[in-house]
């Protein structure tokens, strides 16, 4: 007997069935290091219930934005419903009712006849277009009845050439009823492999819109079925990156939140650049949830300002600042310098030079992420607002390259808003990393609290960022 | 309760799931852990290893394959990797020994004593023992988990053979000189 085959058949068949039960303790050690994970997992889970937090507050906010982008997809299955159950009825009901529209039904038929192999909600979207668009299954239809006469017509005629034969052709058919309906039964009984490309025809190049909404029931069916299979493997819900942004700050008018007087003094906002962190939570494959935090730096600059010691020189025109010098005002240095004798009386302590005024916020952006293409380059539309802490607000003058702070703007909000509109582009890098850049637009609403003097600041940021899902 | 149900319950960290799961496949695992161990203390320190390895990355179980064998072959690492990490893998001559026929009477034999018996062979024998003849792996498959090499893999296989026949021959002549008296 071979050796081999007994020892190991020998060992297989002893084991095959081997099972032994572990002393009980085992147990408890792995429960005891089980627990223990638990309690390291709390922030985690503080995390989700923030997140939750975040996805309703968005929900609310975000809802008025989605409901009112009525879009045909949202509206089709609706008309689906509908037709679905009484398709039929509703045909015979056409029927019984004016020759246009018994033609729109006819024409409807040969088409269901035609594409049997084709699902039953695509026909019946198809019925439900003919009664809402007759004019459209009139084109097909004048085409098909041209089109036995001058087969031409069809291939060469352009649509817009159709549309207006069948203002002439409509009039033709009411007073010739039975004329036409022999027609169309002619085509329907005698003719049918004719009409049947003359259909295929006519349909390709004139009820586009008749498939459109047939392919994206069938878009929509892969979808399911995609989202389905999806949502059988374990998708990663959550992302968590950092980000960066270089900012640009500007406002949609003129004017001056620091004083009335420098209105018309020339402005630049200031480069600066933000830093944070964002959580991304996906709700389903389009859309998904972002917010995070970030420091951001808004500062311009109004050129050609000067100091005046004496706040009486220009009646203390200084309104919204809060000096750290008393009796410190400013103005424009064109309007000082043409009133020589405030020109004259200014002191060697005065200053000309570029007015700064800086203000740092932590940023909480809450946005909504709405996905339009998703392939290994994700693009996506972004909504949303954010909220603004203040926590560092400076006014200074630049003055032959020397800064002096001159003190704080007494009309900025500690709290204010912004909406966000952008676009984000998401490049997978691996399944679980992935980089995006999203250039945005966010329009602050309430960064003043007064006399803003028609400032209507807004800023332009590039975020890039890297991602990891978990 | 379905054991997809389970799972992913234990992918929510349920510790009840935990628990149940660990009754359903604690005897077979530690029956594996038995086999790839020297000794009963090292088999549960394995399968306690090898049971919070499973909880911690059972999120990774996408449902394709047996969980029973996915839960086997994290088992199996565990078991290996004490190994990799002693490096005691590397001590043993490579010398292809004859082959040499034996008959075996397979009633005289006991579970407990095979085990004894695979429990003392030396580390990369028992190894290469159980991955190819009770589990299943190829030498291939087997030379690329112990980081070793086909030939060896196939070497190792035969000299552990050698020994539990040699073994299993002594116990048997044993029993019939007991048997005699």
């Amino acid at each position: 007997m071979d050796e081999k085959k007994n020892i190991d058949r020998l060992f297989q068949e002893k084991f095959k069935d081997y099972e032994v039960s572990p002393n009980a303790a085992v147990w408890k050690n792995i429960e005891k290091q089980l627990m223990k994970k638990k309690k390291r997992r709390i922030i985690p889970l503080w995390l989700q219930l923030g997140g939750a937090a975040a996805i309703l507050l968005l929900l609310a906010s975000t809802g008025f934005w989605y409901f009112n982008n009525d879009t045909p997809e949202l509206e089709q299955p609706d008309e689906i419903i509908i037709t679905k159950t009484d398709s039929k009825d509703k045909i015979k009901d056409i029927k019984s009712s004016d020759e246009v529209d018994e033609s729109a039904v006819t024409f409807e038929y040969q088409i269901d006849t035609i594409e049997k192999k084709e699902q039953e909600e695509n026909s019946i979207v198809k019925t439900n277009k003919s009664r809402n668009l007759k004019t459209r299954d009139n084109v097909a239809l004048e085409k098909l009845t041209t089109g036995k006469n001058e087969p031409k017509v069809i291939t060469q005629e352009n649509e817009n050439i159709a549309i207006s034969n069948i203002k002439k052709e409509i009039s033709i058919p009411e007073k010739e009823e039975s004329t036409k309906i022999d027609l169309i039964k002619k085509i329907d009984n005698t003719n049918k492999d004719l009409t049947l490309e003359k259909i295929v025809i006519a349909q390709q190049e004139t009820i586009n819109d008749q498939k459109k909404p047939k392919t994206d029931i069938q878009k929509e069916i892969e979808k399911t079925a995609e989202e389905e299979t999806v949502l059988k493997s374990p998708i990663d819900k959550w992302s968590i990156g950092s980000t960066m942004a270089p900012i640009y700050y500007n406002t949609l008018a003129n004017g001056s939140p620091i004083d009335p007087a420098l209105a018309d003094n020339k402005k630049n906002g200031d480069g600066s650049i933000s830093y944070g962190l964002k959580v991304n939570y996906k709700l389903s494959d389009k859309l998904s949830l972002q917010s995070g935090i970030h420091t951001l730096e808004l500062g311009y600059a109004t050129e050609n300002v000067t100091t005046l010691l004496s706040s009486s020189l220009l009646g203390g025109s200084s309104t919204n600042i809060n000096t750290n010098v008393d009796g410190v005002s400013i103005a424009a240095l064109s309007t000082v310098s043409q009133n020589s004798d405030t020109f004259n009386q200014r002191t060697s302590f005065d200053l000309s030079g570029t007015l700064d005024q800086t203000l740092n916020y932590v940023e909480i952006p809450v946005e909504a992420k709405y996905n339009i293409l998703h392939k290994k380059l994700g693009v996506n539309l972004i909504g949303g607002f954010s909220t603004y802490f203040l926590y560092r607000n400076e006014v200074s003058i630049t003055s032959f390259g020397k800064t002096t702070t001159l003190g704080e703007a007494s009309n900025i909000n500690s709290l204010n808003f912004s909406g966000n509109l952008g676009v984000d582009f998401d490049y997978n890098i691996s399944k679980k990393l992935y980089i995006n850049v999203s250039p945005m637009f966010k329009y602050q609403f309430n960064t003043f609290s007064e006399n803003a003097g028609g400032f209507k600041p807004y800023y332009l940021g590039v975020y890039t960022g890297l991602n990891f899902r978990f | 309760m379905s054991l997809e149900e389970l799972i992913a319950k234990c992918k929510r960290k349920d510790i009840k799931a935990q628990s149940q799961i660990y009754q359903l496949y604690s005897g077979k695992l530690f029956a594996l852990c038995l086999k790839y161990s020297r000794n009963f203390q090292e088999a549960q320190d394995n399968l306690q290893n090898g049971f919070i390895t499973i909880f911690d990355k059972v999120e990774q179980y996408n449902f394709k394959g047996s969980f029973e064998g996915w839960l086997k072959r994290i088992i199996i690492n565990t078991a290996l990797q004490t190994y990799r990490e002693k490096n005691v893998l590397n001590l043993i001559t490579e010398e292809i020994p004859e082959e040499v026929e034996i008959e075996i009477d397979e009633e005289q034999v006991s579970l407990d004593f095979l085990l004894k018996l695979i429990q003392e062979l030396p580390n990369r024998y028992r190894l290469v023992f159980n991955l190819y003849v009770l589990d299943g792996y190829s030498h291939k498959e087997v030379a690329n988990m112990l980081n070793i090499s086909e030939g060896t893999s196939k070497s190792n296989l035969s000299r552990a053979r050698v020994i539990l026949r040699d073994k299993i021959e002594s116990n048997q002549s044993q029993i019939k000189k007991n048997e005699a008296f």
